[in-house]
């Protein structure tokens, strides 16, 4: 099962890479700057070239004991509920979510920051480097970025189990792993977002979607959560 | 002999006595202390006898900073330049406390309490003694707090250095916020206040001067539960020290309405690396549940007792 899993999501990965494997870095240019504040789009738009939103974390392939968890147990207070982070995988596919791209070149680093700071929180990318072996659990996991063409590539690892993956309440195991793909797409004035969640205990395939997030000239409102 | 040695040890202890005494009594005049105790006095006597209400209209205080217009800002923001190094700025600091950790440094009003009591008009004393630690302080259940308690005692912050933004992530940015910094803009018109305020920034040499104000009136200037009004203005004042180990932050607060004059102090953020550590305040559930309900209850009891 497990080695059906890596094919399927080896080849969800390559279809989401494209066919472009060169990097810009290995022509000698620089990636392009994501710097500025992006808002998604919404579920009924369909951008030039029929670019849309696909997928939702709603839709996941569950194993049978993943399924049997969500039947059986109370998967308690929801995260989002109590102005907890509620992960990168539902996060991202929340309505309207509006998030600020920080790069740090200097330090190799890409910071990433959500309007509504008490889900979203705040998100460290490391540019290059390794991923860490056995890292401590947390609530964001550790993310590793690559340059692929003009789409960052980030890969994390390392979650807590107590963010969910979506709304029912499906709670990730421990080897949950993201890749993400952040794309500008025409001419910039959009993020073209890829995510697929690969979690040997949860899911039976790699998951995933797809999201379009306009880029905003308006600054970043405060969104703290109070209850 | 036995005598002699009885008088010794008595001269010695009237000496040690007399010398905690003068010791205290230069502390305490040094501190703001004897200040703060005397006011409390007549805010007691204040309350006792009716009077306070709520904030009162400006107040004359001429030891208040000057009026910052747009036209102010808009030229300090046209003449200065960021150092050479603003880049190496980049990085996660923590608040310095301790001796060890202060390397020599010292900062101004560590006591912050002091520094505020002393200044707090009567409706503002009589509402600090009105409220309760707990439920009426939201950062005890890690709900929005602002920024003024978080940079008085304690707090961590990644400072995020850039040409027309700067971008300073308070450590759990889910209560502290996240306080964006604007160099090309002067404050907009009609504000709409909010928990962290609207910031705009320029360069004064080496010093990045930044000039808050939008604050929403729902946070408080210390955990001693000082208030402040939606007039309150923040001033930061960021240097870089020892060769880059330390930001130096000098703080001026103003709030016409709520102090009779600005106050000071001063802190010193040790750089410990490149990356802010997760920081969730809201990380335990049951301790945040209980906290909250423990501060409902009270409030629920105090109400009542209001309203019988």
């Amino acid at each position: 099962m497990r080695s059906t899993c890596r094919v399927a999501g080896a080849a969800m990965l390559l279809m989401f890479a494209g066919l472009e494997v060169d990097s810009l870095r290995a022509q000698g240019r620089t990636p392009p700057s994501l710097a500025g504040v992006y808002r998604a789009i919404g579920s009924t738009v369909t951008l030039q070239g029929g670019l849309r939103n696909t997928g939702s974390p709603e839709d996941l392939p569950l194993t049978p004991g993943a399924a049997e968890r969500l039947r059986t147990e109370k998967p308690g207070v929801d995260p989002a509920a109590m102005c907890q982070p509620v992960g990168p995988f539902r996060m991202m596919a929340r309505d309207a979510v509006t998030i600020e791209i920080v790069p740090v070149l200097s330090r190799n680093l890409i910071m990433l920051l959500f309007e509504d700071i008490s889900r979203g929180h705040l998100r460290t990318l490391r540019v290059g480097g390794s991923e860490p072996g056995a890292p401590e659990p947390t609530w964001h996991g550790h993310s590793v970025a690559s340059w692929d063409g003009d789409a960052l590539v980030v890969s994390s690892v390392g979650f807590n189990d107590r963010t969910w993956l979506n709304d029912a309440g499906v709670r990730p195991g421990p080897g949950l792993r993201l890749t993400e793909r952040f794309r500008p797409v025409l001419d910039g004035r959009y993020l073209e977002y890829r995510v697929v969640a690969e979690d040997p205990d949860v899911l039976v395939r790699p998951a995933g979607y797809v999201r379009y997030l306009e880029r905003v000239s308006a600054e970043i409102d405060e969104d703290l959560c109070e209850q | 002999m036995r005598l002699f040695k009885v008088a010794v040890a008595a001269f010695v202890l009237v000496g040690a006595l007399g010398f905690t005494f003068l010791g205290g009594v230069y502390a305490g005049a040094r501190t703001g202390l004897f200040d703060y105790l005397r006011d409390s006095r007549t805010h007691v006597r204040a309350l006792l006898t009716g009077r306070g209400g709520g904030p009162t209209a400006s107040v004359a205080a001429p030891s208040f900073t000057r009026i910052y217009e747009a036209e102010d800002l808009a030229k300090a923001q046209a003449a200065g330049r960021p150092p050479a190094n603003f880049d190496a700025w980049t990085g996660y600091y923590r608040i310095a406390n301790s001796k060890e950790e202060l390397a020599g440094h010292a900062p101004i009003n560590q006591w912050l309490p002091a520094a505020i009591g002393p200044r707090l008009q009567p409706w503002a004393r009589a509402r600090m003694a009105t409220t309760d630690g707990v439920a009426d302080d939201l950062g005890q259940i890690c709900q929005p707090t602002g920024p003024f308690r978080t940079t008085g005692f304690s707090g961590s912050f990644m400072f995020l250095p850039g040409d027309d933004k700067v971008v300073i992530v308070y450590g759990s940015p889910e209560t502290a916020g996240v306080q964006r910094v604007y160099m090309n803009r002067t404050h907009p018109r009609n504000l709409k206040p909010t928990w962290i305020g609207d910031s705009v920034g320029y360069w004064e040499g080496d010093t990045l001067v930044i000039d808050s104000i939008g604050f929403n009136d729902k946070s408080w200037l210390h955990p001693t539960m000082e208030p402040h009004t939606e007039d309150v203005r923040w001033i930061q004042r960021i240097r870089q020290v020892s060769d880059g180990a330390f930001l130096e932050v000098h703080y001026t607060v103003e709030d016409r309405k709520a102090l009779t004059s600005a106050y000071t102090y001063s802190r010193y953020y040790k750089r410990l690396g490149d990356t802010m550590p997760e920081e969730v305040c809201n990380d335990d559930l049951e301790l945040f549940r209980g906290f909250r309900n423990e501060a409902l209850g009270r409030e629920l009891a105090r109400a009542r007792e209001i309203r019988p």
